[in-house]
């Protein structure tokens, strides 16, 4: 039995609090790394993560298994990424500042980067990329899903998420070539 | 020889996660998330909390237009048509300016006022006209066009 198949017995038996404590467990280190590709801090990571979990256990009564607990667990922290990320955006509007220079800044002195300088310059570049696009990248290229977990996930179109990861790869080949 | 971008990003090394966060970060993270579940469910606002946008929203609404309703009243712009008039066909007529009072008191024991416009009284009507020799003014006259 996968542990999601798991999960759902679980939950399904009554036993709620064993089911979702079962789901942080398997899926917070996970969640933690996509959602870390998609934020520049740490704190705002832990935010996110914290309140993806919220929603997790208040709609995981409704969850009716029409798809996978996985790309459900990861449309929730998708959404709660992308809400913040434009919270952000509106809020750089407003202020007329730079966010790409400040999140590029971050992530070069964030103390907890440990990769190299390959990757360093690789997640500069993705920096760069609107919210979406970074997602899809993200989805992609990290975590190496097929496209129709993807649309899942993001709830778009297979062709606009391969036109969407298209643009974005091309994209980062170009900044990587001006470093 | 120089590799290519696109050799770079095929690079497995690439894809490995270059965060890590703080300490027992992950051990003390199912309480954290418990704590604060907890605390959303006992800070869920009152029923009264949650109605009170939607009541001050119909509040204004009713505002508004009680005070449009009051501007019209003003203006005159509801005005109601008199009791005579509501209940007296020809006097509503005379009232808005159809019809003149002098033309029905001329004609008014010759003319069957409840059946002014029917087409037997219209004949009559014409008929008289044409018998007292009016003139188109004096017919416009009495037929305030």
């Amino acid at each position: 039995m996968s542990i999601d198949q798991e999960i759902i017995t679980a939950y399904n038996d009554g036993m709620e609090d064993y089911a979702f404590n079962l789901i942080i467990r398997h899926y917070s280190t996970r969640l933690y790394t996509h959602i870390r590709k998609l934020v520049p801090s740490h704190e705002d990571c832990d935010d996110i993560l914290q309140n993806t979990f919220i929603k997790v256990w208040k709609y995981l009564p409704q969850f009716r298994s029409e798809s996978s607990l996985f790309t459900w667990i990861y449309r929730i922290a998708t959404n709660e990424a992308l809400t913040f990320l434009k919270k952000e955006r509106l809020r750089n509007i407003i202020s007329l500042g730079s966010k790409e220079a400040e999140v590029v800044s971050s992530i070069e002195s964030d103390p907890y980067f440990n990769g190299n300088q390959a990757q360093l310059k690789l997640h500069k570049a993705i920096a760069c990329l609107p919210p979406k696009q970074r997602i899809v990248f993200s989805l992609k290229y990290f975590e190496e899903l097929k496209y129709e977990e993807i649309a899942e996930i993001t709830g778009g179109s297979i062709g606009s998420l391969k036109a969407s990861y298209h643009i974005a790869y091309t994209k980062i080949l170009n900044l990587l070539e001006k470093e | 020889m120089e590799k290519s971008n696109k050799d770079i990003l095929d690079n497995p090394d690439l894809k490995k996660n270059p965060w890590s966060p703080p300490q027992e970060y992950f051990m003390a993270l199912e309480e954290r998330v418990h704590l604060a579940i907890k605390e959303e469910e006992e800070s869920t606002p009152s029923l009264i909390s949650r109605l009170k946008p939607s009541l001050m929203l119909f509040l204004m609404f009713g505002i508004i237009a009680g005070i449009g309703y009051l501007s019209l009243k003003l203006t005159d712009a509801l005005h109601k048509p008199s009791a005579i008039a509501e209940k007296d066909g020809i006097m509503a007529l005379i009232e808005n300016g159809y019809l003149k009072s002098s033309f029905i008191e001329e004609y008014y024991d010759e003319i069957d006022l409840e059946n002014l416009y029917s087409d037997a009284m219209q004949e009559i009507t014409f008929e008289r006209i044409m018998d007292e020799n009016l003139s188109e003014d004096e017919i416009l006259d009495y037929i305030d066009y």
